[in-house]
């Protein structure tokens, strides 16, 4: 445990939440007649009465229940599972709700997922879902516009630290808030992520020294429980904050050095592909101001393919969640970590400014030397015995290039402008 | 141009001018164009970074350019990567003089590509930027 992580304890029940997860995942997997890779599973009935018991997010539990109805044909449900379907549901809902507001809530549900043909739960299912039980509920819009990605079909080949491709699984998850991107940077940092999420263990420091706030580079040994494997895995990571508070986010791979160093030592990293991305960016156009988003490549040494499908069916949305909610319910208050200095409105415009500055230059200085040529050729036309029209074409060529340098300059302001607008706004929390 | 330099100019040479004048014409409308939409650009959903693309092209005629990527540079580590290893293939018509193209990295070509959002720029044969992509690439 690092410095860091030192006078942070786990909260005890967090196990049990991340259990309560994984159980109802591999139950409904179980009841599944058509998935090969899990044939016996945990009792469905036991495992989402621990669910709805359990202190997790409402939308992990819903989400869950629907992408397990979603795989289940009707007749491979029976009244026990129906009946703590709707003790979840009644679990959820705010207040004492009566019956018929469960029954309304079971019915939306049903029409959701109740199908006769086996899916998997898409961003759709989810809007559905959520349009409808909206009132009953009170969704926020980080809820409504919550959604990952776990279909089976986000496959794609990433190389490992040896250079062997391999298919990876692409895990995403996704929300909309209307707060600004750097409410969310204390979570975006991967020093916090224990704190989040029940899923991560620790991230002890290998090499280099992250902070709470500000760009760094470092070497993190990631520690997460998933299926009751614990996996340890060298993490290169690169923690990045733009000056004018318009996108924070982090980027990580497997590092490379540990991860040979690690095989040397017959301590095999048992994961070949780890890569991604947590980022909070101002996108306007949106349904709100700010896109919260994660995306992990992920692949297992030992081609365990239960490990990738559990991390994108609970562990990477609890984290994502529990960054919508700004871990409101997990960090502990009585432990406030350092506040991250607020930058002045002055700042913030100067940051802007600058890198508004910094682009046009580099655009015009790329211009002059693309345009050099083409002045060039056009003053020799008229330094010979006599006057060669090709000036025509020269200048229509520099008029080209004075086009394209206007776009790129037109896409800069359009980047000030949201700049500027950020620093009016507050920029952060 | 005096007049006497004028008559020495001959017909083909006049036309030989004008008649690329004309195309450079057309590539000016263009570029103005695009120019147009960069300012728009912010909001294009292809911007987030996948680590793969759908763009939708011009493609006056029905006829496809050459695309390449250029200045793709790591937005975290600020590695460059180079352009050739970004591969496009075509998903057919998206409309008129518009074609659907996904554009992704062959990252088995490249070596030890660091994972990162890269971002560039998609130019044509004539090098007139389409428009700016972002990458997911490595790991």
């Amino acid at each position: 445990m690092n410095d860091q992580t030192a006078s942070w304890r786990r909260p005890d029940d967090w196990d049990k939440q991340r259990r309560a997860m994984e159980r109802t995942v591999l139950a409904f997997r179980a009841l599944d007649g058509d998935d090969t890779e899990v044939t016996e599973g945990p009792d469905p009935v036991q495992a989402i009465r621990n669910l709805a018991d359990s202190g997790l997010h409402r939308v992990i539990k819903q989400r869950i229940l629907l992408d397990g109805l979603l795989r289940t044909l009707p007749d491979e449900r029976d009244e026990r599972i129906d009946r703590e379907v709707r003790y979840l549901l009644r679990k959820t809902l705010p207040g004492d709700p009566d019956a018929s507001q469960v029954d309304e809530i079971m019915d939306l549900l049903d029409g959701v997922a109740g199908g006769d043909d086996r899916q998997r739960l898409q961003p759709s299912h989810w809007g559905v879902f959520a349009g409808g039980a909206r009132e009953a509920y009170g969704y926020d819009i980080e809820e409504l516009s919550f959604s990952s990605g776990c279909n089976d079909r986000l496959i794609t080949t990433k190389m490992t630290p040896d250079e062997q491709p391999r298919d990876s699984r692409l895990i995403e998850a996704q929300f909309w808030s209307d707060q600004p991107p750097m409410a969310f940077a204390r979570y975006v940092n991967p020093l916090n992520w224990p704190r989040c999420s029940s899923a991560w263990q620790d991230m002890r420091v290998l090499s280099g020294e992250p902070r709470e706030s500000g760009d760094y580079n470092c070497v993190f040994e990631e520690v997460v429980e998933i299926n009751d494997r614990l996996l340890r895995v060298p993490l290169e990571v690169g923690y990045r904050e733009r000056p004018d508070g318009s996108r924070v986010w982090v980027r990580f791979n497997i590092a490379r050095d540990q991860y040979r160093a690690r095989r040397e030592d017959g301590d095999e990293v048992p994961v070949d592909v780890d890569t991604g991305l947590v980022s909070a960016e101002l996108r306007p156009g949106g349904p709100a101001r700010t896109l919260v988003r994660a995306t992990k490549y992920l692949h297992m040494a030992d081609d365990d393919g239960m490990v990738p499908e559990l991390a994108c069916d609970a562990g990477w949305p609890d984290l994502m969640i529990a960054m919508a909610e700004r871990c409101a319910t997990r960090w502990p208050r009585e432990e406030p970590v350092t506040a991250t200095p607020e930058p002045s409105r002055t700042a913030r415009v100067d940051a802007a400014v600058g890198r508004f500055v910094d682009e046009v230059v580099a655009t015009c200085q790329q211009g002059i030397g693309d345009t050099t040529p083409h002045v060039r050729r056009l003053i020799g036309r008229f330094s010979g015995a006599s006057w060669d029209p090709g000036w025509v074409n020269d200048l229509l060529a520099i008029g080209k290039l004075t086009a394209e340098r206007y776009g790129a300059v037109a896409s800069s302001v359009r980047g000030l402008a949201d700049g500027l607008g950020n620093a009016d706004r507050g920029g952060r929390p | 141009m005096s007049d006497e330099e004028l008559v020495r100019l001959r017909p083909r040479d006049l036309a030989a001018v004008w008649g690329t004048a004309f195309g450079q014409m057309v590539d000016l409308w263009r570029a103005w164009l695009t120019a147009m939409m960069e300012a728009g650009s912010a909001e294009d959903p292809t911007l987030v970074g996948d680590h793969q693309v759908e763009l939708l092209v011009p493609a006056p005629g029905g006829r496809l350019p050459n695309l390449r990527a250029r200045n793709l540079v790591g937005e975290t580590f600020g590695r460059p990567l180079d352009g050739s290893l970004v591969t496009f293939a075509a998903k057919g018509p998206a409309g008129p003089d518009l074609v659907r193209v996904v554009c992704a990295v062959d990252e088995a070509r490249g070596r030890s590509i660091k994972g990162d959002l890269y971002r560039g720029e998609l130019v044509d044969e004539r090098g007139a930027v389409l428009r700016r992509i972002v990458l997911d690439v490595g790991s």
